[in-house]
């Protein structure tokens, strides 16, 4: 259920019944850039840690425990261009505690708490809060390197999206811009955002749509007409091919590949791309996992995954320094077999059962609905599931290889355990 | 059929052992869309000197059997079992941890088949030369894999400095050397010691009919016979619980941009199983919570000091033969942190009579964390730790909580936090090198 609180905000209620707790979402979504993408890291962090009446992490975590052990935080994400920093709050439902006490009016003054009434000290988020943040998140980023695999992910993403700054920037931001934001800066930022940002808002749980809008009406939040938050198709960049290999003293080499995927959300050829990654390497019966793994027992992990909105499927490997020709040359073969057709009907018909399979499952999880109806609002169609599995299982053979013939390897990064004697 | 009923939670769990010593667990969830099995056996990587079935003397197998047999199981004459639950629409895995391995599927669909398959690949060892020769890359390269995370380090490092005699120190996977070592026989050895269904668990939970699946169950099991139940004899090593072993602090440098400590405790006192042995798990959580949870004084004090950040954590592991705390942490202040942590150790006898407003609030956030794991039908069944916790699920935790005082903390506290068991381990960037 849909309702437009006003222009640029809008609640969607998702009533589930099967659920003991209410999950509760605050998108602010805006076109992303590589700056505000830092901005808004920090200010995730910042925000979740205190308001004016919870003034420190104490204060916020004994509020949580009032409200049953309620889950709350911040996150950044970004789909395509679209910049997303969320405030989530998962609290139990009424029905199963002793007193009832409306659980959900009073977690939803906690969220208006901690988005709207930041610990302000002289018209400035308070000094020590954001000077502990900002270092904080600084170092959790140099840290995040310490994470081979997605240290080696994130090295392929910027190798691939090369100029796009965009796209080259990590979702959570870069640690020397954090490093130079300043309070006046971020101050500015966070009014900004509050007035000009499209504001989607979810419930999922067995609630009442009226109870909840009679609530968020009330919030300080005024129209806002300059929604620049829309996920376009895209346009592919040039066929460049980039190579690099780096050298760490570590065990094991990580070898990653970004290929041009050739389909976007939801258009003609879309649910073909989603069968295909699943026989390619999306999935434990897929031809990398197969190949790779079971076969030449050359990796734990060989994997790949897709990302529609920006036309990009990446291949992750965790091997030997040693195998890496061998690796390529079996991962370029399952592309050529699959380009050609060669993978069975039994084969494509387990695919595609897993397929259909998982989304059912994801039924289950409060938070695939919040992430499913978010993607719905901001590409703005709606497939149901039925739909959705009938797509799945209408592709056919010659649609996944015209899919696959489309599939271009463009950039390749190794990051190697050992430095290469030239031979 | 035993029936539990949980009238506060809408839910209902069927349980029976079956004549072969099965023991099933049936939790049918109304509204779910996936049904959820394990199958698990008393059996982990500390397991590793042990007297095989039928025989008298005490064996010791190389490091990593556990695992590696849990990898191999899926193996089968003729088929892949991974394979097989694919064809029925199923995901499956499988893990091993110190004391238990467990074989899993999801599935929305052909559950009889499915719950059919995985009783069966199971319970029908089939172990190979080559497909065990082929199994060696593999595992090769995921303890690699470990071997470059450095929060895996820490873990074992300080594991190692509080357990140097006793198999929970070495790596749940062994090493490329250890696993190099096992044979065929190996497998089948240690599977027939420890695979018998009377030292099996059995967790059924999603959208089922509790009779219909145990039917099926029943039928599934009736056709195959086991050899007389003998509960296998394990030798964990000496000194299990005392202190006089224990590596006091060890550090070790490692390609990392932060330096990482981690400061064991290790439990010293002989803590109870079954449901008292839960009682006591759920007291200690509640008791380091209060202390050292995001709502204590404590840790609003090192947070604000920089000496903890969002990396901090602290976790009370209580396993078959072993407890520990552990308290981690990137930090650029290594000493402080460790003085810190030793230091509320040492005063919460003087702290924590002051805590009874927190304590009442805390027992209300563990209700609410017990209400979310509900939802989840993967948290249900993967909590079932089974005869060690008295055989309890989620749905019995509440009540262990709503009958806590804090007087039951105060009492628990000198018996934990014994210093002697006081153990450090810390990573630092190596030197002259940026990772």
């Amino acid at each position: 259920m849909q309702i437009q609180i006003k222009s640029g905000i809008t609640l969607t209620v998702i009533p589930v019944s099967q659920f003991k707790n209410t999950q509760v979402s605050v998108h602010f979504l805006e076109h992303a850039t590589k700056k505000a993408t830092s901005y808004r890291s920090l200010l995730a962090n910042i925000l979740e840690t205190s308001s004016q009446k919870y003034e420190n992490q104490i204060l916020v975590s004994q509020e949580l425990s009032r409200l049953y052990g309620a889950g709350f935080g911040t996150s950044v994400m970004r789909k395509q261009t679209v910049h997303d920093l969320a405030f989530s709050l998962s609290l139990p439902n009424d029905h199963f505690l002793e007193k009832s006490d409306r659980l959900l009016d009073h977690g939803l003054d906690f969220l208006a708490e901690m988005i709207f009434h930041p610990l302000i000290k002289n018209s400035l988020f308070h000094e020590q809060t954001f000077q502990r943040q900002q270092t904080n998140l600084v170092a959790y980023i140099n840290a995040l390197k310490d994470d081979k695999q997605s240290y080696a992910a994130l090295q392929l993403q910027q190798l691939y999206f090369g100029k796009d700054e965009i796209q080259s920037t990590p979702t959570f931001g870069e640690a020397d811009q954090i490093a130079q934001i300043t309070n006046q800066d971020l101050f500015d930022y966070y009014k900004k955002v509050l007035a000009h940002d499209r504001v989607e808002i979810f419930v999922v749980g067995d609630v009442n749509a009226t109870q909840i809008q009679t609530i968020v009406q009330k919030w300080p939040l005024s129209e806002r007409f300059d929604d620049n938050t829309d996920i376009s198709p895209l346009s592919y960049p040039e066929k460049q091919i980039h190579q690099k290999t780096e050298v760490q003293s570590i065990v094991q080499s990580k070898l990653d590949l970004a290929y041009q995927f050739p389909t976007n959300f939801r258009d003609s050829v879309y649910y073909a791309g989603i069968v295909f990654n699943a026989l390619f390497g999306g999935s434990p019966l897929s031809k990398l996992f197969l190949n790779v793994r079971e076969k030449a027992s050359l990796a734990y992990y060989a994997t790949s995954n897709v990302d529609v909105f920006n036309g990009l499927m990446i291949v992750q490997t965790g091997i030997n320094a040693a195998d890496k020709e061998q690796v390529l040359a079996i991962v370029a073969q399952q592309l050529k077999d699959i380009q050609a057709g060669d993978f069975s009907e039994d084969h494509l018909a387990q695919i595609k059962t897993g397929l259909t399979s998982n989304y059912i499952a994801s039924l289950d999880a409060e938070r695939s609905y919040t992430s499913r109806a978010l993607t719905n609002r901001l590409v703005d169609s709606q497939t149901s599931t039925k739909e959705w599995i009938a797509a799945i299982r209408k592709v056919s053979h010659s649609e996944i290889m015209a899919v696959a013939k489309q599939v271009h390897l463009t950039t390749s990064y190794f990051l190697s355990s050992e430095v290469k004697e030239h031979a | 059929m035993h029936k539990r009923v949980y009238k506060q939670f809408n839910e209902t769990l069927y349980s029976e052992t079956l004549t072969n010593g099965l023991r099933v667990n049936i939790l049918p969830k109304k509204g779910f869309h996936k049904t959820y099995s394990t199958f698990s056996t008393n059996f982990g990587s500390i397991d590793r000197t042990f007297i095989p079935l039928g025989q008298s003397d005490y064996v010791t197998q190389p490091a990593g059997i556990a695992h590696f047999l849990e990898h191999k199981m899926f193996d089968k004459k003729g088929y892949d079992a991974f394979d097989l639950f694919g064809k029925y629409g199923a995901d499956a895995n499988a893990f091993t941890s110190f004391t238990k391995t467990s074989y899993l599927f999801s599935a929305t669909q052909n559950i009889h088949e499915n719950l059919d398959i995985l009783l069966n690949f199971v319970q029908e060892p089939y172990f190979t030369k080559e497909s065990v020769a082929k199994e060696k890359g593999i595992i090769g390269q995921e303890i690699q894999m470990y071997d470059d995370d450095p929060d895996w380090k820490l873990y074992m490092g300080i594991l190692g400095n509080l357990y140097p005699h006793h198999p929970v120190h070495l790596d749940i996977a062994g090493t490329v050397a250890s696993i190099a070592e096992i044979t065929v026989d190996d497998l089948y050895t240690a599977y027939q010691t420890f695979y018998h269904p009377a030292n099996m668990d059995l967790f059924v939970v999603g959208n089922i009919d509790p009779e219909e699946t145990l039917t099926w169950i029943k039928e599934n099991q009736a056709k195959k016979s086991f050899m007389t139940f003998e509960e296998p004899k394990v030798k964990l090593g000496t000194r299990e619980t005392g202190n006089e072993d224990i590596t006091k602090q060890k550090i070790v440098e490692m390609a990392v941009n932060r330096p990482k400590s981690v400061i064991g405790l290790k439990g010293l006192d002989v803590v109870p199983i079954g449901v008292a042995g839960l009682s006591y798990r759920l007291k200690a959580n509640l008791l380091l919570y209060l202390l050292f949870g995001e709502s204590s004084e404590q840790y609003l004090k090192l947070y604000d000091q920089g000496i903890i950040d969002d990396t901090f954590s602290y976790e009370f592991d209580m396993e078959r033969s072993f407890h520990y705390i552990s308290f981690s942490g990137d930090t650029d202040k290594p000493t402080e942190f460790i003085e810190a942590i030793r230091t509320i150790l040492q005063q919460a006898d003087q702290l924590l009579p002051q805590l009874e407003s927190q304590f009442e609030l805390a027992k209300k956030e563990m209700l609410g964390r017990l209400l979310q794991r509900m939802d989840s039908i993967e948290a249900i069944a993967n909590s079932y730790e089974g005869r060690q916790f008295g055989y309890t699920t989620v749905f019995d935790q509440t009540a262990i909580y709503e009958n806590m005082t804090l007087s039951d903390l105060t009492l628990l506290a000198p018996k934990l936090f014994n210093l002697d068991g006081f153990s450090t381990f810390q990573i630092q960037p190596m030197k002259g090198q940026k990772a």
